[in-house]
């Protein structure tokens, strides 16, 4: 079980696993064990501004503008707050999670919320070879940011 | 040739028997259990101050915290029985708990109890999660079938009974075939780590250690100046897939298993400084021990250990 359950999705795995799917689900062994792969992932950050308004759209309160983890680039290396850049990861690259968990969390602490515009920042790390030819070109211009999935979400009522 | 062909499979049950439930591997599994509670202890600690992830504020909602999973990993037993609430109090039990077991004061059925808590954390929050949690976690299920606790523990500081092991009790049975379980898994572990960088680009082209080691979320160094040394990325690159495929074949050797288990010390402790992540490095280098040969590691410990510890490794 442990053996196939390591590539549960695969034939084999779906094969066998509906005899095992069970214990295997509950005790944790099927699990993919991807660490930094399959490849490693790039600076990324959620920035999001929190608008109030009323209902006819007309603001109520000055829109606020946020960032998760509070240090985007995660210079904070407290285990503590580790815990947060991995759970902002998970979260931020599905959409369907955003909507169902982020949005729901947000707007619960900021009473009188009622749309939320999300934003994944992604920076993304010049390759090696890129970096070894532009020898002469400051790092940071290397780096490349853009904001994906940009959406806005409706505060649930 | 019947002759023959009954030969051959008394040979392979002799040898099956032998490899499942030859000896008790106590010290072992005394040591290894030591070493991961102690871990699991600290980062039980480190996670008190994320507790409120766990409880009624957490973003993920106790009743949604099973939607996190898709339908072909959900787990089919929820494992988290408190209430949110109570979230708080039940992770300060589980410390406790930890505490026990790393003391060697714990036994199975405890073991249990505390394994079901660490997974029903799991369960409450996957996206909060660190590598050495699930694994640290999934160590502590088999260590929970084997009697781990007859050596390191206080209980043998103390006791007068002598450990014996009867390959004919369940009990022991039990626990030597954990122990060999625990090996496969971590086999298993190392292997899929491996396979999963394969499909990688940057990982098949040698150049993802680069993009690791450079982003500020994954180190606190600035180690851009290795841009200078590109061959360190190549070279580091390839070797962490070989050490990590190769790593169930290698260990399997015994010529090649004290390589190979040196390469992995120094690996995921370049892994533990460069990368912050020194408690798993810690959780998968204490793995170790479980192919340390046993008079080899006594003999370590006799000398490592002060005199009035001795009684702890004493036969």
């Amino acid at each position: 079980m442990m053996i196939v359950m390591g590539n549960g999705s695969s034939f084999l795995g779906r094969y066998l696993g509906q005899y095992y799917f069970a214990v295997a689900n509950t005790v944790g062994v099927n699990t993919t064990w991807n660490f930094f792969s399959p490849d490693p992932a790039h600076i990324m950050y959620i920035h999001y501004i929190i608008h109030f308004d009323d209902d006819y759209g007309n603001p109520t309160k000055e829109s606020k503008e946020y960032f998760y983890p509070e240090q985007k680039d995660g210079s904070d290396f407290a285990i503590n707050v580790r815990r947060h850049n991995y759970m902002m990861r998970f979260i931020a690259i599905d959409n369907n999670r955003v909507n169902s968990f982020f949005v729901p969390w947000v707007c619960k602490q900021n009473p009188g919320a009622t749309t939320v515009q999300f934003g994944l920042v992604l920076t993304r790390i010049p390759s090696l070879d890129k970096v070894i030819t532009l020898q002469g070109t400051p790092y940071s211009d290397l780096l490349v940011t853009e904001e994906l999935n940009p959406n806005v979400f409706n505060c649930p009522k | 040739m019947y002759l023959i062909a009954q030969n051959s499979l008394k040979k392979i049950r002799t040898a099956v028997n032998d490899f499942l439930f030859g000896e008790g591997h106590f010290e072992r599994l005394g040591l290894f259990r030591f070493l991961i509670f102690a871990v699991m202890f600290y980062i039980a600690c480190s996670r008190q101050l994320n507790v409120d992830q766990y409880g009624p504020t957490a973003l993920i909602p106790g009743s949604q915290a099973l939607d996190v999973f898709s339908d072909f990993y959900k787990p089919y037993i929820k494992l988290f029985f408190w209430p949110d609430q109570l979230a708080s109090m039940v992770h300060m039990s589980y410390i406790a708990l930890l505490a026990l077991a790393t003391l060697g004061l714990s036994n199975r059925p405890l073991m249990i109890l505390t394994w079901v808590i660490a997974q029903g954390f799991i369960q409450r929050n996957f996206s909060i999660l660190f590598g050495a949690d699930v694994i640290g976690t999934l160590f502590m299920f088999y260590l929970s079938f084997t009697r781990c606790n007859e050596y390191f523990s206080l209980r043998r500081l103390f006791s007068k009974k002598k450990v014996t092991f009867n390959p004919k009790s369940w009990s022991d049975q039990l626990s030597t075939m954990a122990f060999r379980l625990l090996q496969i898994q971590l086999f298993t572990i190392y292997a899929y780590t491996g396979f999963e960088k394969l499909k990688g680009s940057t990982w098949w082209d040698g150049t993802a250690l680069w993009t690791v080691l450079v982003n500020p979320q994954f180190t606190s160094f600035d180690l851009l100046f290795l841009k200078d040394f590109p061959i360190f990325f190549a070279i580091g690159t390839f070797v962490t897939i070989i050490f990590e495929v190769y790593f169930w074949v290698m260990v399997s050797i015994k010529t090649t298993r004290p390589l190979w288990l040196m390469l992995g010390v120094l690996f995921h402790l370049m892994i533990g400084v460069l990368l912050g992540l020194m408690t798993f490095s810690i959780v998968m280098i204490s793995t170790y021990v479980l192919f340390a040969y046993r008079t080899n590691l006594i003999h370590y410990l006799e000398k490592a250990l002060p005199k009035n510890l001795q009684k702890l490794i004493s036969l």
